[in-house]
């Protein structure tokens, strides 16, 4: 199971969490990666030895990415601001703004790439991203307005946020400055919206927004609660479960209308890539649509498609491009999810001998929340055995709202007569979807809170798993030697 | 790792190698990135300087609480004092009528004076 590209992922991981704990200057890592690749070229016939120094070389790359990443440009917008002050600058909308409420007052929040910020009386040229929350929602925006705003710097982990309140402003200076493609996607996201909330009553048109179009601040807070607490959440989040349904779907669709397999294929990786900027072009989707495109690649390529190279080529790819993302919990619940699923679900599956269908369904339900339980308890505190059951029943539920949509907006757009036709079948899925996640929150004892394990437990835990998959591997190796 | 032919192995080299020099080339040009002033800002026309001017000033006849608040040196209970001052008193005449107001001795007033403005 050890393939080269899990090994060098593997390496590489360890390579970005050895920055964070050992410091050392970027031009000596590089320098030495660069000594262990020419002690790589000179024993390349000379198996052990090229095996140790490319190692130690991809294990040294992980850590200058993230020394890379982490880097901040000289002239970033964060190393001329300080939290609390107010500051003027401008930048073009990075992303699709929207509305929000805290306290009873509203206010809309988008994506601002900086470009130049009034320093000491005078304009300086920046890089960065500022969240920017405008509580003047009399102004309108959108994705490429070129925008002039002062504001207020406030708290954050993360990227800085620009408050703009009374005492600030914003004003449109320029129209159009963002990319054309990502505009024409992003517009065409209002016809649907419209469409969803003409036709379905709420909370089920937010519910389907949140799972079609990944509108997810819309869904209501009592259904995230009962969501969360069942540990069915990640069917809010557009990540590789919808992606992988909506391929089913369109392949399905297709396959149907007598499209060829090859031709099918490369519409689906087109129609996922403009899914993918569709829904925010979010990390979650980014990482689905990656590894649905290299599994529907080595179809159309004829490659024998091997499950574990496909997870690391996606997870190296993201890794490479973010580095940090290895700390991030939906990226961490993700290729957890994934790889119990494929690696422990046919040992269960070969411990029960040929189970039914319903048994083989209830395994992978059962190997998805092996994987994810320690880290839910972890980060959210909350363990809920409820889960094994609620999917079994919500992600086929799943499965039908996103067929059920596609079908309502595909013939929804063409007339309202067919929206209206179509609509009734939407909403009584999501209110099924709805109706079987209120029973289950409801379930006595389906849910605890439980105090945050500790780390090395949690750490114990998967050290474990893969341990047991690493030692399985090894014994392969050794037979086929 | 363990299975690679020398042709895999030569092609995983200059991978990496490409890889290393674009990471060298990336952190060297967002360190070593030299910093761009305008004296106006391109995107603005004449307007800019007054937008700022004013965007910097504060109306003590029109601000409340939380606006007065920016000012430096003023906390909640100083502009209390300053709104309760202007309901009882009409709106300010001077901006020196701030030194009426107890807990604004002549050394706050001389620190915020260039920041209020009465309209």
């Amino acid at each position: 199971m050890i393939s080269p590209i899990s090994f060098a992922l593997i390496l590489f991981c360890l390579g970005i969490l050895m920055e964070k704990f050992i410091s050392i200057p970027f031009f000596s890592l590089f320098l030495i990666s660069i000594i262990f690749l020419i002690l790589a070229v000179i024993k390349v016939d000379k198996k052990f030895y090229f095996i140790l120094f490319i190692s130690i070389a991809i294990f040294l790359f992980g850590a200058l990415t993230t020394k890379e990443n982490n880097a901040v440009c000289k002239n970033h917008f964060s190393n001329f601001i300080k939290q609390g002050y107010s500051i003027i600058l401008s930048g073009v909308v990075k992303s699709k703004p929207v509305l929000g409420k805290y306290y009873n007052k509203t206010f809309s929040l988008f994506m601002l790439k900086t470009d130049w910020l009034y320093y000491n009386d005078q304009w300086l040229k920046t890089t960065g991203l500022v969240n920017v929350i405008n509580y003047k929602t009399k102004d309108v925006f959108d994705y490429g307005d070129e925008l002039f705003i002062k504001g207020e710097i406030g708290k954050t982990k993360r990227l800085p946020i620009l408050k703009v309140k009374k005492t600030g402003f914003i004003k449109l200076t320029a129209k159009g400055k963002g990319n054309s493609l990502i505009k024409t996607i992003l517009i065409a996201k209002d016809p649907i919206r419209k469409l969803i909330d003409t036709n379905i009553a709420r909370p089920n048109s937010d519910l389907l927004a949140g799972i079609l179009l990944g509108d997810r601040h819309r869904i209501p807070e009592h259904l995230n609660k009962r969501f969360k607490k069942t540990g069915t959440i990640h069917i809010l989040a557009i990540s590789g479960l919808h992606i992988g349904l909506v391929a089913s779907v369109l392949f399905l669709v297709f396959s149907a209308l007598g499209i060829p397999k090859n031709i099918n294929s490369v519409i689906i990786i087109l129609f996922l890539i403009i899914y993918c900027f569709f829904t925010g072009s979010r990390v979650p989707v980014v990482r689905a649509t990656i590894m649905f495109s290299l599994f529907l690649l080595s179809f159309l390529l004829k490659k024998e498609n091997q499950i574990y190279n496909t997870l690391s080529i996606a997870a190296l790819i993201i890794l490479i491009w973010n580095p940090n993302q290895i700390y991030n919990v939906g990226f961490q619940l993700s290729f957890a999810a994934v790889f119990s699923i494929i690696y422990l679900t046919p040992r269960f599956e070969k411990f029960f001998k040929r189970p039914s269908y319903f048994g083989r369904l209830f395994f992978v339900s059962l190997s998805a929340w092996l994987g994810v339980a320690p880290l839910i308890a972890f980060y959210f505190k909350i363990f809920s055995p409820i889960a094994i059951l609620a999917n079994l029943i919500i992600i086929p539920l799943l499965f039908l709202n996103i067929a059920s949509g596609i079908t309502f907006i595909s013939f929804g757009l063409m007339h309202p007569f067919l929206a209206s036709f179509f609509a009734p079948s939407c909403w009584f899925f999501s209110q099924l979807l709805i109706i079987s996640t209120t029973l289950f929150y409801r379930v006595p004892y389906g849910f605890f809170e439980v105090p945050r394990p500790a780390k090395f437990l949690v750490l114990f835990y998967y050290g474990c798993l893969f341990g047991l998959a690493g030692k399985n591997s090894l014994k392969k190796i050794r037979k086929t030697s | 790792m363990l299975y690679l032919s020398k042709q895999e192995r030569i092609v995983l080299i200059a991978l990496l190698s490409f890889g290393l020099i674009a990471i060298g080339a990336r952190f060297f040009l967002k360190t070593r990135q030299n910093l761009i002033f305008n004296k106006q800002y391109p995107g603005l026309g004449k307007d800019t300087q007054s937008i700022i001017r004013k965007s910097q000033t504060i109306n003590i006849n029109k601000a409340d609480m939380e606006t007065l608040q920016q000012l430096p040196g003023i906390g909640p209970s100083l502009a209390k004092r300053i709104v309760e001052y202007r309901r009882e008193n009409g709106e300010f005449s001077q901006i020196e009528d701030l030194m009426n107001i107890k807990g604004m001795g002549i050394k706050k007033f001389e620190k915020l004076k260039q920041y209020v403005i009465i309209e």
